[in-house]
Protein backbone atom coordinates (compact mmCIF):
# COMPACT_ATOMS: atom_id res chain seq x y z
CA UNK A 1 0.00 0.00 0.00
CA UNK A 2 1.78 3.47 -1.25
CA UNK A 3 2.78 5.46 1.12
CA UNK A 4 1.10 9.02 1.90
CA UNK A 5 3.21 12.26 -0.42
CA UNK A 6 2.42 15.29 -1.27
CA UNK A 7 3.54 18.54 -3.52
CA UNK A 8 2.63 21.83 -3.93
CA UNK A 9 3.67 24.27 -6.66
CA UNK A 10 3.30 27.97 -6.05
CA UNK A 11 2.47 30.12 -8.46
CA UNK A 12 2.20 33.65 -6.27
CA UNK A 13 -1.04 33.43 -3.73
CA UNK A 14 -2.36 30.23 -6.20
CA UNK A 15 -1.06 26.89 -5.07
CA UNK A 16 -1.58 23.42 -7.06
CA UNK A 17 -1.87 20.40 -4.58
CA UNK A 18 -0.72 17.06 -5.45
CA UNK A 19 -1.60 14.25 -2.90
CA UNK A 20 -1.40 10.33 -3.23
CA UNK A 21 -1.11 7.46 -1.77
CA UNK A 22 -3.19 6.38 1.72
CA UNK A 23 -3.68 9.33 3.79
CA UNK A 24 -3.27 7.98 7.56
CA UNK A 25 -2.47 8.39 11.42
CA UNK A 26 1.33 9.26 9.70
CA UNK A 27 0.33 12.03 6.94
CA UNK A 28 1.80 14.70 7.82
CA UNK A 29 0.36 18.00 6.08
CA UNK A 30 2.27 20.39 8.10
CA UNK A 31 5.12 21.13 5.94
CA UNK A 32 2.00 21.93 3.01
CA UNK A 33 0.47 24.69 4.83
CA UNK A 34 -1.63 26.76 2.86
CA UNK A 35 -1.82 30.19 4.76
CA UNK A 36 -1.03 33.26 2.09
CA UNK A 37 -3.23 31.26 -0.72
CA UNK A 38 -6.24 32.94 -1.83
CA UNK A 39 -6.42 29.68 -4.32
CA UNK A 40 -5.86 26.17 -3.71
CA UNK A 41 -6.19 22.91 -6.20
CA UNK A 42 -5.70 19.67 -5.11
CA UNK A 43 -5.24 17.03 -7.64
CA UNK A 44 -6.65 13.75 -5.59
CA UNK A 45 -6.30 11.49 -8.57
CA UNK A 46 -3.61 9.65 -6.80
CA UNK A 47 -4.91 9.01 -3.20
CA UNK A 48 -5.95 5.22 -2.74
CA UNK A 49 -7.38 5.37 0.96
CA UNK A 50 -8.11 7.44 3.81
CA UNK A 51 -8.79 6.39 7.46
CA UNK A 52 -10.78 8.47 10.30
CA UNK A 53 -6.68 10.19 11.40
CA UNK A 54 -6.40 10.85 7.90
CA UNK A 55 -9.58 12.78 7.49
CA UNK A 56 -9.02 14.80 11.00
CA UNK A 57 -5.65 15.72 9.22
CA UNK A 58 -6.90 16.28 5.95
CA UNK A 59 -9.84 18.69 7.31
CA UNK A 60 -7.04 20.83 10.53
CA UNK A 61 -4.64 21.21 6.86
CA UNK A 62 -7.68 22.52 4.21
CA UNK A 63 -9.53 24.65 7.14
CA UNK A 64 -5.74 26.76 6.48
CA UNK A 65 -7.66 27.54 3.20
CA UNK A 66 -11.10 28.73 4.66
CA UNK A 67 -12.86 31.15 2.52
CA UNK A 68 -10.65 31.29 -0.05
CA UNK A 69 -11.30 29.14 -3.41
CA UNK A 70 -10.73 25.57 -3.16
CA UNK A 71 -10.82 23.17 -6.00
CA UNK A 72 -10.85 19.34 -5.72
CA UNK A 73 -9.79 17.74 -9.25
CA UNK A 74 -9.95 13.88 -9.74
CA UNK A 75 -11.46 12.67 -6.65
CA UNK A 76 -11.77 8.82 -6.53
CA UNK A 77 -14.79 7.40 -4.71
CA UNK A 78 -12.60 7.19 -1.22
CA UNK A 79 -12.79 10.98 -1.82
CA UNK A 80 -15.92 11.37 -2.69
CA UNK A 81 -17.34 9.23 0.19
CA UNK A 82 -15.55 11.70 2.76
CA UNK A 83 -17.01 14.83 0.61
CA UNK A 84 -20.38 13.14 1.47
CA UNK A 85 -19.60 11.99 5.05
CA UNK A 86 -17.96 14.87 7.08
CA UNK A 87 -18.60 18.44 6.79
CA UNK A 88 -15.67 20.65 6.52
CA UNK A 89 -13.48 17.92 4.24
CA UNK A 90 -14.47 20.03 1.45
CA UNK A 91 -14.20 23.97 2.84
CA UNK A 92 -18.08 25.56 1.90
CA UNK A 93 -15.98 27.92 -0.57
CA UNK A 94 -14.77 25.04 -2.29
CA UNK A 95 -16.39 22.51 -5.57
CA UNK A 96 -15.52 19.58 -7.02
CA UNK A 97 -14.14 20.11 -10.72
CA UNK A 98 -14.23 16.29 -11.32
CA UNK A 99 -14.47 12.85 -9.52
CA UNK A 100 -14.81 9.23 -10.72
CA UNK A 101 -17.84 7.48 -10.65
CA UNK A 102 -17.25 3.43 -10.72
CA UNK A 103 -19.67 1.71 -13.25
CA UNK A 104 -20.23 -2.20 -13.63
CA UNK A 105 -21.34 -5.07 -15.27
CA UNK A 106 -22.98 -7.53 -13.09
CA UNK A 107 -23.05 -11.06 -15.50
CA UNK A 108 -19.48 -10.31 -16.66
CA UNK A 109 -18.12 -8.40 -13.23
CA UNK A 110 -16.35 -5.92 -15.57
CA UNK A 111 -15.73 -2.40 -13.20
CA UNK A 112 -14.49 0.66 -14.65
CA UNK A 113 -14.30 4.09 -13.22
CA UNK A 114 -15.77 7.08 -15.02
CA UNK A 115 -14.15 10.31 -14.34
CA UNK A 116 -16.85 12.83 -14.68
CA UNK A 117 -15.75 16.73 -15.10
CA UNK A 118 -17.89 19.88 -14.76
CA UNK A 119 -19.61 21.51 -17.29
CA UNK A 120 -19.85 17.83 -19.43
CA UNK A 121 -21.34 15.27 -16.79
CA UNK A 122 -22.41 17.03 -14.29
CA UNK A 123 -23.80 21.36 -14.38
CA UNK A 124 -22.71 23.43 -11.06
CA UNK A 125 -26.63 23.15 -9.82
CA UNK A 126 -25.93 19.39 -9.59
CA UNK A 127 -27.78 18.05 -12.93
CA UNK A 128 -26.38 14.89 -13.79
CA UNK A 129 -25.84 13.82 -17.57
CA UNK A 130 -24.73 9.95 -17.08
CA UNK A 131 -22.62 9.08 -20.05
CA UNK A 132 -23.33 5.97 -21.85
CA UNK A 133 -20.28 2.95 -20.69
CA UNK A 134 -19.52 -0.15 -22.10
CA UNK A 135 -17.05 -2.77 -21.12
CA UNK A 136 -14.74 -4.38 -23.03
CA UNK A 137 -17.15 -6.40 -24.25
CA UNK A 138 -19.74 -4.06 -25.88
CA UNK A 139 -21.63 -4.68 -22.72
CA UNK A 140 -23.01 -1.68 -21.22
CA UNK A 141 -22.58 -1.15 -17.72
CA UNK A 142 -24.39 0.94 -14.76
CA UNK A 143 -23.61 3.40 -12.58
CA UNK A 144 -22.31 1.27 -9.50
CA UNK A 145 -23.33 3.63 -6.67
CA UNK A 146 -26.81 4.92 -4.89
CA UNK A 147 -27.08 8.21 -7.34
CA UNK A 148 -28.82 10.04 -4.33
CA UNK A 149 -26.01 9.58 -1.81
CA UNK A 150 -23.16 9.64 -4.24
CA UNK A 151 -23.87 12.69 -5.74
CA UNK A 152 -25.43 14.45 -2.82
CA UNK A 153 -22.61 16.60 -2.37
CA UNK A 154 -23.98 18.11 -5.85
CA UNK A 155 -26.08 19.18 -4.20
CA UNK A 156 -25.27 21.52 -1.95
CA UNK B 1 -29.11 -11.43 25.57
CA UNK B 2 -31.80 -9.34 23.57
CA UNK B 3 -32.30 -9.83 19.97
CA UNK B 4 -33.92 -7.07 18.12
CA UNK B 5 -35.46 -7.30 14.78
CA UNK B 6 -35.50 -4.30 12.16
CA UNK B 7 -37.17 -4.19 9.05
CA UNK B 8 -35.42 -2.00 6.17
CA UNK B 9 -33.43 0.63 7.71
CA UNK B 10 -30.46 3.11 7.72
CA UNK B 11 -27.28 2.19 9.48
CA UNK B 12 -27.71 4.94 11.60
CA UNK B 13 -31.68 3.56 13.05
CA UNK B 14 -29.50 -0.04 13.83
CA UNK B 15 -27.00 1.58 15.71
CA UNK B 16 -29.69 3.65 17.81
CA UNK B 17 -31.83 0.20 18.21
CA UNK B 18 -28.99 -0.93 20.09
CA UNK B 19 -29.32 1.12 22.48
CA UNK B 20 -32.86 2.31 22.46
CA UNK B 21 -34.19 -0.89 22.81
CA UNK B 22 -31.44 -1.99 24.89
CA UNK B 23 -30.64 -4.65 22.59
CA UNK B 24 -27.43 -7.06 22.09
CA UNK B 25 -28.00 -8.14 18.65
CA UNK B 26 -29.94 -5.99 15.98
CA UNK B 27 -31.03 -8.28 12.82
CA UNK B 28 -32.56 -7.02 9.70
CA UNK B 29 -35.75 -9.20 8.55
CA UNK B 30 -34.42 -8.40 5.06
CA UNK B 31 -31.14 -9.42 5.21
CA UNK B 32 -29.71 -12.27 2.52
CA UNK B 33 -28.08 -13.67 5.82
CA UNK B 34 -30.93 -13.59 8.48
CA UNK B 35 -30.87 -17.56 9.39
CA UNK B 36 -27.61 -17.39 9.45
CA UNK B 37 -27.13 -14.73 11.93
CA UNK B 38 -30.55 -16.00 13.94
CA UNK B 39 -28.19 -18.72 14.14
CA UNK B 40 -25.39 -17.13 15.29
CA UNK B 41 -26.92 -14.75 17.90
CA UNK B 42 -29.16 -17.38 19.44
CA UNK B 43 -25.77 -19.46 19.64
CA UNK B 44 -24.12 -16.45 21.51
CA UNK B 45 -27.10 -15.86 23.26
CA UNK B 46 -26.55 -19.21 24.79
CA UNK B 47 -22.94 -19.04 24.88
CA UNK B 48 -21.22 -15.47 24.73
CA UNK B 49 -18.31 -17.67 25.09
CA UNK B 50 -18.22 -18.63 21.88
CA UNK B 51 -17.50 -15.45 20.28
CA UNK B 52 -14.03 -15.91 21.88
CA UNK B 53 -13.72 -18.96 20.11
CA UNK B 54 -11.65 -19.68 16.81
CA UNK B 55 -14.50 -21.37 15.60
CA UNK B 56 -16.70 -18.31 15.40
CA UNK B 57 -14.09 -16.47 13.14
CA UNK B 58 -13.59 -19.57 10.93
CA UNK B 59 -16.81 -20.80 10.14
CA UNK B 60 -16.42 -23.45 7.56
CA UNK B 61 -13.55 -21.78 5.55
CA UNK B 62 -10.22 -23.55 4.93
CA UNK B 63 -8.89 -20.17 3.36
CA UNK B 64 -7.97 -18.27 6.05
CA UNK B 65 -4.87 -16.55 7.47
CA UNK B 66 -3.30 -15.43 11.04
CA UNK B 67 -1.09 -11.68 11.57
CA UNK B 68 -0.11 -10.64 14.44
CA UNK B 69 1.13 -6.77 15.15
CA UNK B 70 1.72 -4.90 17.93
CA UNK B 71 2.19 -0.99 16.58
CA UNK B 72 3.64 1.34 13.86
CA UNK B 73 6.04 -1.07 12.56
CA UNK B 74 3.75 -4.15 11.54
CA UNK B 75 1.37 -1.30 10.00
CA UNK B 76 3.26 -1.94 6.24
CA UNK B 77 4.06 -5.79 6.73
CA UNK B 78 0.44 -6.15 8.15
CA UNK B 79 -1.07 -4.52 5.20
CA UNK B 80 1.42 -6.28 2.68
CA UNK B 81 0.25 -9.83 4.22
CA UNK B 82 -3.50 -9.19 3.82
CA UNK B 83 -3.06 -7.39 -0.05
CA UNK B 84 -1.17 -11.04 -0.48
CA UNK B 85 -4.52 -12.94 1.14
CA UNK B 86 -6.57 -11.00 -0.67
CA UNK B 87 -5.27 -10.79 -4.30
CA UNK B 88 -7.46 -12.31 -6.79
CA UNK B 89 -10.14 -13.02 -4.29
CA UNK B 90 -12.85 -10.31 -5.38
CA UNK B 91 -13.50 -7.22 -7.14
CA UNK B 92 -12.85 -3.73 -6.02
CA UNK B 93 -15.65 -3.21 -3.94
CA UNK B 94 -14.39 -5.98 -1.74
CA UNK B 95 -10.66 -4.59 -1.57
CA UNK B 96 -11.57 -0.82 -0.66
CA UNK B 97 -14.17 -2.07 1.84
CA UNK B 98 -11.59 -4.67 3.49
CA UNK B 99 -8.84 -2.12 3.74
CA UNK B 100 -11.40 0.75 5.17
CA UNK B 101 -12.12 -1.83 8.13
CA UNK B 102 -8.40 -3.02 8.66
CA UNK B 103 -6.80 0.28 8.72
CA UNK B 104 -9.89 1.42 11.21
CA UNK B 105 -9.57 -1.74 13.45
CA UNK B 106 -5.64 -1.36 13.20
CA UNK B 107 -5.96 2.04 14.68
CA UNK B 108 -8.51 0.89 17.73
CA UNK B 109 -6.13 -2.09 18.62
CA UNK B 110 -2.54 0.02 18.58
CA UNK B 111 -3.70 3.83 19.81
CA UNK B 112 -7.45 3.06 21.05
CA UNK B 113 -7.38 0.05 23.35
CA UNK B 114 -3.77 1.02 25.10
CA UNK B 115 -4.94 4.38 25.90
CA UNK B 116 -8.00 3.35 27.33
CA UNK B 117 -6.17 0.19 29.25
CA UNK B 118 -4.22 3.23 30.16
CA UNK B 119 -7.02 5.17 31.72
CA UNK B 120 -8.20 2.47 33.86
CA UNK B 121 -4.83 1.57 35.53
CA UNK B 122 -1.68 0.40 35.37
CA UNK B 123 -0.78 -1.25 31.80
CA UNK B 124 0.14 -5.00 32.14
CA UNK B 125 2.26 -6.54 29.38
CA UNK B 126 0.41 -7.57 26.19
CA UNK B 127 0.18 -9.92 23.62
CA UNK B 128 0.32 -9.15 20.02
CA UNK B 129 -3.02 -8.19 18.10
CA UNK B 130 -3.81 -10.84 15.80
CA UNK B 131 -5.81 -10.20 12.66
CA UNK B 132 -7.83 -13.39 11.46
CA UNK B 133 -9.20 -13.31 7.87
CA UNK B 134 -11.18 -16.08 6.62
CA UNK B 135 -12.55 -16.33 3.09
CA UNK B 136 -15.27 -18.36 1.39
CA UNK B 137 -16.61 -17.68 -2.21
CA UNK B 138 -19.45 -15.63 -0.18
CA UNK B 139 -18.22 -13.90 2.52
CA UNK B 140 -14.63 -12.59 3.98
CA UNK B 141 -14.66 -12.72 7.57
CA UNK B 142 -12.48 -10.10 9.44
CA UNK B 143 -11.65 -10.32 12.91
CA UNK B 144 -9.66 -8.31 15.21
CA UNK B 145 -8.47 -8.96 18.64
CA UNK B 146 -6.73 -7.02 21.06
CA UNK B 147 -5.47 -8.15 24.62
CA UNK B 148 -6.11 -5.00 26.75
CA UNK B 149 -10.27 -5.92 26.50
CA UNK B 150 -10.50 -1.93 27.98
CA UNK B 151 -13.44 -1.21 24.91
CA UNK B 152 -16.65 0.04 26.28
CA UNK B 153 -19.21 -1.10 24.37
CA UNK B 154 -21.64 1.44 24.98
CA UNK B 155 -19.10 4.33 24.88
CA UNK B 156 -18.15 2.64 21.34
CA UNK B 157 -22.26 3.02 20.53
CA UNK B 158 -22.78 6.54 21.94
CA UNK B 159 -19.98 7.79 19.95
CA UNK B 160 -21.33 6.42 16.34
CA UNK B 161 -25.08 7.64 17.65
CA UNK B 162 -23.66 10.69 17.85
CA UNK B 163 -21.61 11.23 14.43
CA UNK B 164 -25.25 9.95 12.68
CA UNK B 165 -27.14 12.50 14.12
CA UNK B 166 -24.82 15.63 14.69
CA UNK B 167 -22.77 14.62 11.61
CA UNK B 168 -19.26 13.80 11.76
CA UNK B 169 -18.07 17.30 11.08
CA UNK B 170 -19.76 18.44 14.06
CA UNK B 171 -18.89 15.50 16.06
CA UNK B 172 -15.17 16.27 15.34
CA UNK B 173 -15.42 19.79 16.48
CA UNK B 174 -16.99 19.16 19.67
CA UNK B 175 -14.37 16.71 21.03
CA UNK B 176 -11.38 17.26 19.20
CA UNK B 177 -10.17 13.93 18.32
CA UNK B 178 -11.73 10.31 18.91
CA UNK B 179 -14.84 11.60 17.90
CA UNK B 180 -16.75 8.61 16.95
CA UNK B 181 -15.84 8.83 12.90
CA UNK B 182 -13.84 5.45 12.89
CA UNK B 183 -16.41 3.53 14.46
CA UNK B 184 -19.04 4.60 11.88
CA UNK B 185 -16.68 4.45 8.79
CA UNK B 186 -15.72 0.69 10.19
CA UNK B 187 -19.76 0.04 10.52
CA UNK B 188 -20.33 1.60 7.26
CA UNK B 189 -17.81 -0.50 5.44
CA UNK B 190 -19.30 -3.54 7.01
CA UNK B 191 -22.42 -5.82 6.52
CA UNK B 192 -22.28 -7.46 9.98
CA UNK B 193 -20.49 -5.96 12.80
CA UNK B 194 -19.92 -8.24 16.05
CA UNK B 195 -17.82 -6.12 18.86
CA UNK B 196 -17.11 -8.39 22.05
CA UNK B 197 -14.76 -7.79 25.28
CA UNK B 198 -13.92 -10.14 28.14
CA UNK B 199 -13.42 -7.11 30.40
CA UNK B 200 -9.86 -6.71 31.39
CA UNK B 201 -8.34 -9.42 29.13
CA UNK B 202 -10.05 -9.30 25.45
CA UNK B 203 -11.58 -7.36 23.04
CA UNK B 204 -12.43 -8.65 19.30
CA UNK B 205 -13.69 -6.97 16.70
CA UNK B 206 -15.53 -9.18 13.82
CA UNK B 207 -16.65 -8.11 10.62
CA UNK B 208 -18.57 -9.75 7.54
CA UNK B 209 -18.42 -8.64 4.21
CA UNK B 210 -20.50 -10.09 1.24
CA UNK B 211 -17.99 -10.99 -1.02
CA UNK B 212 -19.31 -11.05 -4.33
CA UNK B 213 -21.22 -7.55 -4.25
CA UNK B 214 -20.51 -4.65 -6.40
CA UNK B 215 -20.37 -1.20 -4.24
CA UNK B 216 -24.60 -0.60 -5.12
CA UNK B 217 -25.12 -3.66 -3.86
CA UNK B 218 -22.87 -4.37 -0.72
CA UNK B 219 -24.60 -0.70 0.81
CA UNK B 220 -27.94 -1.79 -0.08
CA UNK B 221 -27.41 -4.76 2.23
CA UNK B 222 -28.94 -4.32 5.53
CA UNK B 223 -26.46 -4.56 8.32
CA UNK B 224 -26.16 -6.06 11.73
CA UNK B 225 -24.62 -4.92 14.94
CA UNK B 226 -24.30 -7.65 17.59
CA UNK B 227 -22.48 -6.80 20.99
CA UNK B 228 -21.09 -9.40 23.52
CA UNK B 229 -19.85 -8.24 27.20
CA UNK B 230 -18.19 -10.88 29.59
CA UNK B 231 -17.44 -9.41 32.94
Amino acid sequence: MSKFSCGIEKTGSVFQVKISGVIDEDADFVPYDLGGATEVSVDCSGVKGINSCGIREWIKWISAASGKKVIYRQCPKVIVDQINMVQGFLPSSGFVESFFVPYFHEDSGHEKNVLFSLGKEYTSQGEIKAPQVQDDSGNEMEMDVIEAKYFKFLKK
Amino acid sequence: MKIHYVDEVSPAEVVKAIKTFSADHVVSRLSPYLTYLEQESFRLKQNPQYFFTEEFIRGMSLDCTNIYFSGASDKSRMLSEVETFLKGKGNSSLLSASQAVIEELYMNAVLDAPRESKLRGPQTSHKQCHLFLSFTPSVLVISCTDFYGSLSISKFVDRMNEVYSRGAGEAMNRSGGGAGLGCVILFENSTSLFIGVKKGQMTRFVVWLPVKASHRQRERIPKSLHRIEIE
